[in-house]
C-alpha cells in the first residue's frame, strides 16, 4: 500500500529511510523502541543538528531501537489518510503507535500544528490526559520547551535542557519501570524524579483577564521549580562520530561539527545567548578528532564549525591551521558561519574558501547606533564599515546585512537607519578609485523581532501588525538607491511566533482549534493561513494582544518556574541598561554576575 | 588504464532515488571508500563518471551501471570490496569489472511488471495485434501523441508477471510505465504495478 502512494507524492525519498549510516535493529532484541519526531519535512529535520546528536547517542543503547520520524509533506498526508496508514517510522516502518516513547524535538514555536498532526496521523490521543496503557509516552525537548506551557496539555512530560545525559537517565528509569509492569501514570512519577523533568500534570496554573495569576505544584513532592539540565564538560561528553548522510539534497548537506556551547555576547534579544549561558568549549584536540571522523564516516565534501558566535572560539586560527592540514589535500570546503566581520575573519575566510563566495553577510541587527547599543549588540558603526571597506578590498561586491525591526525602545529615526546604514556601506565601495562599481549591492533583509522568555525583552510588548507593517513603508521609503535592496518577512507569522513563545496553557486550546480548522506546516508561508489562526482565537475566545502584551516585573510569568541559572535580577538590570542604551561588557571582558555562574563550568571559571 | 565498469541494483527503498541523487551518493560514497575520483581538466573539474541508461524513479534494477576513473590503479575485486562497504544496503555493489563494456551498445532493457490484477496471454497478444499503440509521450518539445508498438521487442506473461523487451538506447527508450498506460488505455486493467529493470540487450540481443 505505501508502494502504491509512494508513486504518487512528490519526494518520496522523505519516506522510505535506508541512508547510509541509519540504523537498522531487530525491533524484536530491544526493550525499548522509541521514535525521535523532527516535526517538519525531512529535509528541514535531517538538517538538524540536535536530532543527529541524540539519534545515535540512544542507539549506542543495545536495549533500545531510535528511529526517526518527520512530518509528512501535505501531499502525503492526503495520501495516507485516504489509504489509512497510520504514521511510521523510517527505519522499520512500523506504526509508532505501538512504540514505548515518542520524543518531540521543538525547535521553533511555529512547528506546533505539526506536532499534533503528527499524533493524529499516529493514532494517539493528541492530550496527555486522554492517552491510555496501549499509548506510547510522549515527551519534548529542544529550546521551545524553555516555556512549554502553550503545549503542557499535548505532552506527559518535558525534558527542559541539554539532552546527551537526561536522556540515557529516563530510558534507564523507563526500562526499570517497564520491567516491574509500572502503570503510565507510575512511570511518569518515576521519570519526573529525574532533575530537568517537568510534568505540565502535576501542576496548576490560574487566569484573571489577561494575565497568568499563579503556577503551583498540585502535591507536595513537585518542587516549585524544574532547573535546567546542562553539559558540564564538552570533551567528555557525547558526539556522534558517524552521522546519516540522505539521498535527497536536506537544507544543511554537510557535516556539522558544534564547537562550543553558549555565547559570551549578550546581546538583549537573544534567547540562545542566554539558555545555553555559561559558554563551554571543546578542545581543539576534541574537535579535530571528531571532524577526521566525521568527514571520513560520512564522505561529505564539505564541514560546517557551528556555534552561536564562531569568532569567540579562543583557539579558531590555531584550530582552523591544523583542519587545514586535514581537509586540504582532500579537498575538503570547511564553512564558517557566524564570524563577526573583522580583518582577522576576513583573512581567516580567504584561507579557507578555494572557490570565494560572490556576497558576504553580516547581522548588524539594528541599523543606529543607538539602537545597536540598546540590544547590547557590540558593533560600532565603524567597525561595520571597516568590515564592508575590507570585503570590497578583497573583491566582494555584494554584501547582506542581516536587521531587525520591532525592536524595545526603537524610533522611527532608528529603522531610518538601516537603509542609511546599508547607503554608507555602498558609500565605502566608491572611496577607493575601482572598477565594478555598477554591480555593487548591498541587500538587507528585515525580521521583525520576537521577543522570548529567559531575554531582558521578555516583558515587552511585540509590536502589532500595524506598526511593523509602518516601520516597512520606512524602510523602504527612506531611500532610493538601485544598489540598496531591502527585503522583509512576513509579519503576520511573526506575530505568531510571539504569541507561542510568551503563551501560557490556555492555548492548548486555540493550537488545538487551529489544527482542526486546518493549520498546519505554519512555517512554510505557502501553508500559513493567518486566517484560521485568528478565526481559532476569537473561536476560543481570546486574542493575540493578550499574548502580545508589555508585561510588569511583578507579573507571574508562564515560564518562571523554570531555572535557567541566569537570575530575574539579571534580565531586569539588562532592560534597565537597554532602556538608556547602556552596554554591557561581554563575559571575558568583565562578569556581569547574570548568575550562570552557579553552574560551577565553562566561562565563569576560566 | 583505471577505469572501472560497476554494475549495481537498486532495492524496493533506493527505487526513489533520482538520477542527481544518486550522482551526490556515489560520490560519497567513494569518498568513504577512499576510491580517489578523477577528475576532468578544466575550469569546473568534475568526476569522470558515466552511466548506461539512466533509470526512472519508481524501478528497481538488478542491472544499472556506471564508469568510472580513478588517479590509483587498484583490482577490480579491491574496489568492490571498498566499494560495497561504502554503500547504503539498499544499493548492492554487484559486480566490478576492468573489462571494456560498451554503454553505447544497449539497444534494449528487460523488464519484469508485477501487476496488481493478472493478466491474460489473449490480452497481451490482442494488444500487440493492434496496427499501431498510440499514446502521449513527453518529449523535449512537450506532449506528443507516438506509436510504441515498434519499441516493444518482446512481451510475454505469466499470471500477474508481464516479460517486456523494451527499447532502450541513446536514440530514446520506451518506459516500463508508459507501456502499462498504453495498456490501461487499450482495455486491459492491471491495477498498481511494480517495476524491475533485469538486464540490458545489445542490437543482436545479446546479454550485456
Amino acid at each position: 500500500m505505501l508502494e502504491k502512494i509512494l508513486q504518487k507524492v512528490s519526494k518520496p525519498a522523505r519516506y522510505t529511510g535506508g541512508e547510509y549510516g541509519s540504523i537498522q535493529k531487530d525491533p524484536k532484541s530491544v526493550a525499548i523502541r522509541y521514535a525521535f519526531c523532527f516535526p517538519d519535512v525531512y529535509e528541514v529535520g535531517m538538517s538538524h543538528l540536535g536530532l543527529r546528536i541524540l539519534y545515535h547517542l540512544i542507539n549506542e543503547r543495545e536495549d533500545t531501537y531510535c528511529e526517526r520520524v518527520y512530518t509528512p509533506w501535505p501531499d502525503m498526508y492526503e495520501e495516507m489518510k485516504k489509504e489509512n496508514i497510520p504514521l511510521f517510522a523510517l527505519e522499520s516502518g512500523d506504526p509508532i503507535k505501538n512504540f514505548d516513547i515518542l520524543g518531540f524535538t521543538l525547535q521553533y514555536e511555529m512547528c506546533y500544528t505539526n506536532v499534533l498532526r503528527t499524533l493524529d496521523m499516529a493514532g494517539i490521543p493528541r492530550k496527555s490526559a486522554d492517552r491510555d496503557e496501549s499509548d506510547p509516552l510522549v515527551c519534548a525537548g529542544g529550546p521551545c520547551t524553555y516555556n512549554p506551557e502553550p503545549i503542557a496539555d499535548f505532552f506527559d512530560f518535558f525534558l527542559i535542557g541539554e539532552g546527551e545525559e537526561q536522556t540515557n537517565e529516563y530510558l534507564d528509569v523507563y526500562k526499570t519501570c517497564k520491567e516491574k509492569g509500572l502503570s503510565r501514570a507510575e512511570t511518569i512519577k518515576e521519570i519526573s524524579k529525574i532533575e530537568g523533568v517537568y510534568v505540565p500534570a502535576y501542576y496548576q496554573a490560574e487566569f484573571e483577564g489577561d494575565k497568568q495569576m499563579s503556577f503551583t505544584p498540585l502535591y507536595d513532592d513537585v518542587p516549585k521549580t524544574v532547573k535546567k539540565r546542562i553539559i558540564k564538560d564538552m570533551d567528555s561528553v557525547y558526539f556522534p562520530d558517524k552521522i546519516i548522510v540522505p539521498f535527497m539534497e536536506i537544507v544543511h548537506d554537510r557535516v556539522s561539527l558544534e564547537m562550543f556551547r553558549g555565547c559570551i555576547r549578550g546581546c538583549r534579544f537573544c534567547q540562545a545567548g542566554y539558555i545555553y549561558r555559561p559558554i563551554r568549549e571543546r578542545s581543539p584536540e576534541r574537535l579535530l578528532e571528531l571532524a577526521k571522523k566525521l568527514i571520513d564516516k560520512s564522505g561529505y565534501d564539505e564541514i560546517s564549525l557551528v556555534s552561536l558566535s564562531t569568532s569567540d572560539y579562543r583557539k579558531l586560527q590555531e584550530f582552523i591551521d591544523e583542519l587545514l592540514k586535514y581537509t586540504e589535500k582532500r579537498m575538503i570546503n570547511i564553512a564558517l558561519p557566524s564570524l563577526r566581520v573583522d580583518n582577522f575573519s576576513l583573512d581567516l575566510m580567504s584561507k579557507i574558501q578555494k572557490v570565494r563566495k560572490s556576497s558576504l553577510t553580516f547581522a548588524p541587527e539594528a541599523g543606529s547606533q543607538r539602537m545597536r547599543d540598546v540590544i547590547n549588540k557590540g558593533l560600532t558603526e565603524e567597525d561595520i564599515l571597516g568590515g564592508a571597506r575590507l570585503a570590497f578590498s578583497g573583491g566582494y561586491k555584494s554584501v547582506k546585512l542581516y536587521f531587525m525591526i520591532g525592536l524595545p525602545y526603537e524610533t522611527d529615526e532608528d529603522v531610518a537607519g538601516i537603509p542609511l546604514l546599508a547607503k554608507k556601506v555602498v558609500e565605502t565601495y566608491f572611496e577607493e578609485p575601482r572598477e565594478g562599481g555598477k554591480n555593487v549591492n548591498v541587500t538587507c533583509s528585515v525580521a521583525s523581532f520576537v521577543p522570548k522568555p529567559f531575554t531582558p525583552f521578555q516583558w515587552s510588548r511585540q509590536n502589532s501588525l500595524e506598526e511593523l507593517s509602518e516601520k516597512q513603508h520606512i524602510l523602504v521609503s527612506t531611500i532610493k538607491s538601485r544598489k540598496v535592496n531591502i527585503n522583509y518577512h512576513e509579519s503576520k507569522i511573526s506575530v505568531l511566533e510571539g504569541v507561542f513563545a510568551r503563551g501560557d496553557r490556555r492555548l492548548c486550546s486555540v493550537l488545538e482549534r487551529a489544527v482542526d480548522l486546518g493549520c498546519v506546516f505554519d512555517g512554510w508561508s505557502e501553508f500559513f493561513d493567518n486566517e484560521k489562526w485568528l478565526q481559532a482565537f476569537s473561536d476560543c475566545g481570546y486574542t493575540t494582544e493578550m499574548f502580545t502584551r508589555e508585561r510588569s516585573y511583578d507579573e507571574c510569568l508562564p515560564w518562571e518556574f523554570i531555572d535557567i541559572g541566569v537570575t530575574k535580577e539579571h534580565l531586569k538590570r539588562e532592560n534597565e541598561k537597554a532602556k538608556i542604551a547602556e552596554v554591557t561588557p561581554n563575559c571575558r571582558q568583565k562578569c556581569a554576575g547574570c548568575g550562570a555562574a552557579s553552574w560551577k563550568v565553562g566561562v565563569c571559571y576560566e | 588504464m583505471n577505469k572501472y565498469f560497476v554494475k549495481y541494483g537498486k532495492d524496493h527503498r533506493a527505487q526513489y532515488i533520482s538520477h542527481l541523487d544518486f550522482l551526490r551518493t556515489i560520490g560519497r560514497a567513494m569518498r568513504r571508500a577512499q576510491l580517489p575520483l578523477e577528475y576532468s581538466q578544466g575550469f569546473n573539474p568534475h568526476p569522470l563518471i558515466t552511466f548506461a541508461a539512466p533509470i526512472s524513479v519508481g524501478i528497481k534494477s538488478e542491472c544499472e551501471m556506471f564508469c568510472v576513473r580513478l588517479t590509483e590503479d587498484i583490482t577490480a575485486e579491491e574496489f568492490k570490496e571498498r566499494l560495497t562497504d561504502a554503500m547504503p544496503d539498499c544499493l548492492p555493489i554487484l559486480e566490478v569489472t576492468k573489462d571494456e563494456i560498451e554503454f553505447k551498445s544497449i539497444n534494449s532493457a528487460d523488464y519484469e511488471i508485477e501487476t496488481e490484477k493478472p493478466v491474460s496471454d489473449e490480452l497481451i497478444n490482442a494488444f500487440m495485434a493492434e496496427p499501431q499503440i498510440l499514446i502521449d509521450k513527453k518529449t523535449k518539445k512537450g506532449i506528443k501523441e507516438t506509436d510504441i508498438k515498434a519499441d516493444i521487442f518482446d512481451i510475454s506473461v505469466q499470471d500477474n508477471i508481464i516479460s517486456a523487451t523494451l527499447k532502450t538506447s541513446d536514440s530514446g527508450s520506451l518506459k516500463p510505465m508508459l507501456l502499462i498506460s498504453a495498456m490501461n488505455k487499450y482495455g486491459i486493467d492491471t491495477g498498481f504495478c511494480r517495476y524491475l529493470r533485469l538486464r540490458f540487450r545489445d542490437t543482436d540481443k545479446n546479454v550485456i
